[in-house]
């Protein structure tokens, strides 16, 4: 049994109050006297803070009084009462010592890394596999109408390309619909439901048809292969596993998480590109058409975009050389044989004829 | 220690009529570290779930590591609090989200927007009002309850009356909103019988921000700084706290831009090269920086303040504002 002289604060008021403290282990209460005034506190009730030589012990009963003294004795004995209480699994892990805590930490980190590039990808493409394609299709509904909103579609070119897609033959869980919109802008892009939107200036380009049943080799794999759905599963999945391991972490870290993300995302859709491109050249070979198309369609990428500097770690897109190479390594490597398509061909000189007709005060392409 | 000491001893030497106050934060870094990597750890292993368990222990801890005139506060609130906080709030978002995929999914873009935004816009007073009642419910200082008086319904009309003034203004009055809403937060903060009280008002806060808006611009961002420290000082600068016999105790910042400049870009490398891992000295000498920076004196004997409030228990709000990553102080 230990005494000291401490300060009460009574949870009345905030004035301090003079005590006697009396501490007694076998008893399991702290007995406070205040003039005549005796309060008990139950041991398992209180809760301390103990420094040096000095030491705050609370009541964690309703409202919350406390009790203050720089007794070096009775400060000793409490906090080692107390601590050998606390002996449970929390109390431990928090005073396990700096070292333990920065291999935990360092830990951490592993794990996060771990997760990052070998549980999302695993997750992302799980989550793939369970949402049905309607939802993909929903998706694309939405983006169609805002995409090509603005735009103006040629109705007899989109006849026609649907005709040239109609006869390339891909294995997929959906038909294909092209539209073909009237634009200077060497492009197209493929939506999940099957929607492909083609831009005039890109059918302006070329001048055969394996290019085109290239172009189309490449957007068809996209959708074959459900890559959008795939970029937004991934981006969730990082999301939902960012906020478990940094929810106790303020804003910044999870900024430069994100922003980190980010620039791997690039890689990520870069290396949908390359599937894109080998699946269309797979696509090219099953129809028995010169998949040299592609690299001529390539060749006219690059031509269009000689000022395009951007490093390949920074671009969405494999840079085009790069992607030249690679299809062309597939043609030395594969085993094929084409044989002309005549009712491709025809299709697409009446593509042209169309093209050189409608617009004559305009030059065609390149 | 040593510094508590001598601050009471200065409120004794004071005089009768005048009184320093003074708020410290004597966390370490260290220290501070352990309890966030047992959290960081915890709330790995469940998948989340310990989240309420982990933010009871970081409040406790942050609590207990600030001393005014010689007595930490202490956060009173608990994990499972929390956790039924944590519950409701996922509960509310996920009913307004499963609403808005559901518009979606119908066609009915418009009508989903509509139902997130509004959704989020009808809380968020709630969220306030919630968070501020039960995280000054758990605090108490000598024991002595903090508490939020604050109604709903007061907080809804100067919440939505400056909402729509906001847009109809194109955003200028969102000056007026934001010092409207410190107001009567704060004006409804109760340490007993003390009451808080704040004096800023819009127009001041308006024509500061524009000055620090284009001043940073203007300085490439590095005046951004000192609109920083700018901010600091309207807060500290018009807060005051009074108790009903007319005593009062002032506020003032002693922040400096050079100060917030240091501050702040330090604290950024710190997070940048350790991979955050510095979060919690990040946490320490921000927290050193701010206190240190508030002097406070008066005529307020803390030695009279009595209990005042009332036992109270939800934690919804507090939740809500995490989900939506709101700062706690507004």
């Amino acid at each position: 049994m230990i005494n000291a002289k401490g300060q009460w604060f009574n949870g009345k008021t905030a004035k301090p109050l003079e005590v006697d403290l009396l501490f007694d282990d076998k008893l399991k209460t702290l007995i406070l006297q205040h003039g005549d005034h005796l309060v008990n506190w139950n041991l398992s009730d209180i809760n301390i803070q103990s420094s040096l030589n000095s030491l705050h012990i609370y009541n964690q009963l309703w409202p919350s009084e406390s009790v203050f003294t720089n007794d070096s004795l009775f400060t000793r004995e409490i906090s080692r009462y107390v601590n050998n209480k606390r002996d449970n699994w929390y109390f431990r892990l928090l005073h396990a010592g700096l070292k333990i805590h920065l291999l935990i930490s360092a830990g951490i980190l592993i794990v996060a890394t771990i997760l990052y590039f070998l549980f999302v990808p695993w997750l992302s493409e799980r989550a793939v596999a369970i949402i049905p394609v309607e939802y993909d299709k929903e998706l694309a509904a939405l983006a169609f109408d805002d995409l090509i909103r603005n735009e103006e579609s040629d109705s007899v070119l989109t006849i026609l390309v649907q005709s040239f897609c109609n006869e390339l033959k891909v294995e997929s869980h959906t038909n294909f619909k092209i539209t073909v919109v009237e634009s200077d802008q060497i492009n197209a892009f493929a939506l999940p439901d099957g929607n492909i939107v083609v831009y005039s200036a890109i059918l302006k380009s070329m001048n055969d048809y394996t290019e085109l049943a290239g172009l189309l080799a490449h957007e068809t794999a996209h959708i074959k292969n459900r890559h959008s759905m795939k970029m937004l599963s991934r981006s969730l999945s990082v999301y939902f596993v960012l906020s478990v391991i940094l929810s106790d972490v303020n804003g910044l870290m999870m900024a430069m998480a994100q922003n980190a993300d980010q620039l791997n995302m690039l890689s990520y859709s870069r290396n949908f590109e390359q599937e894109a491109d080998e699946d269309g050249f797979r696509i090219m070979r099953n129809n028995h058409l010169n998949p040299n198309g592609m690299v001529k369609l390539f060749e006219k990428l690059e031509k269009e975009n000689v000022n395009f500097s951007i490093p390949e770690f920074l671009n969405t897109h494999p840079l085009t050389k790069q992607r030249i190479k690679s299809v062309k390594n597939l043609i030395k490597n594969g085993n094929y044989s084409f044989r002309e398509n005549k009712k491709m061909k025809m299709l697409f000189d009446e593509i042209k004829k169309k093209l050189s007709d409608e617009k004559p005060h305009k030059k065609t392409g390149l | 220690m040593e510094e508590n000491t001598t601050s009471l001893r200065d409120i004794l030497n004071s005089g009768p009529e005048k009184f320093k106050y003074n708020l410290l934060y004597l966390g370490k870094g260290s220290e501070f570290f352990s309890v966030v990597v047992v959290n960081w750890l915890l709330t790995l292993i469940t998948l989340g779930l310990y989240y309420p368990w982990a933010k009871a222990r970081k409040l406790q801890y942050l609590y207990s590591s600030t001393d005014f005139l010689g007595s930490r506060f202490i956060f009173h609130g608990t994990g499972k609090e929390m956790f039924k906080g944590f519950i409701k709030a996922l509960i509310v978002l996920g009913f307004i989200y499963a609403l808005m995929f559901y518009c979606l999914s119908q066609r009915m873009i418009f009508t989903g927007i509509l139902v997130l935004y509004g959704g989020l816009v009808l809380i968020i007073p709630l969220a306030i009002h919630g968070s501020y009642r039960y995280r000054m419910s758990r605090t108490s200082w000598r024991g002595i309850r903090m508490g939020y008086r604050g109604t709903k319904t007061e907080l809804a009309s100067v919440y939505f009356k400056g909402i729509f003034l906001t847009i109809v203004t194109l955003g200028i009055y969102g000056a007026w909103l934001t010092i409207n809403l410190r107001k009567y937060i704060l004006g409804n903060i109760r340490l007993g019988n003390l009451k808080f009280k704040y004096k800023g008002n819009g127009g001041d806060f308006f024509v500061l921000n524009l000055k620090g808006y284009f001043l940073s611009i203007l300085t490439l961002f590095i005046y951004s700084f000192w609109w920083q420290k700018d901010l600091f000082n309207y807060y500290v600068n018009n807060m005051e706290i009074e108790d009903e016999n007319g005593n009062n105790i002032v506020f003032k910042s002693t922040a400096t831009g050079g100060g917030f400049f240091k501050l702040i870009i330090v604290n950024l490398l710190m997070t940048i090269f350790t991979f955050g891992l510095a979060y919690p000295w990040v946490v320490t000498r921000t927290l050193k920086y701010i206190f240190s920076s508030v002097e406070m004196e008066g005529s307020v004997d803390m030695e009279s303040v009595v209990q005042s409030e009332g036992n109270y228990t939800d934690a919804t709000g507090d939740d809500i504002t995490d989900l939506l990553d709101f700062d706690f102080v507004i």
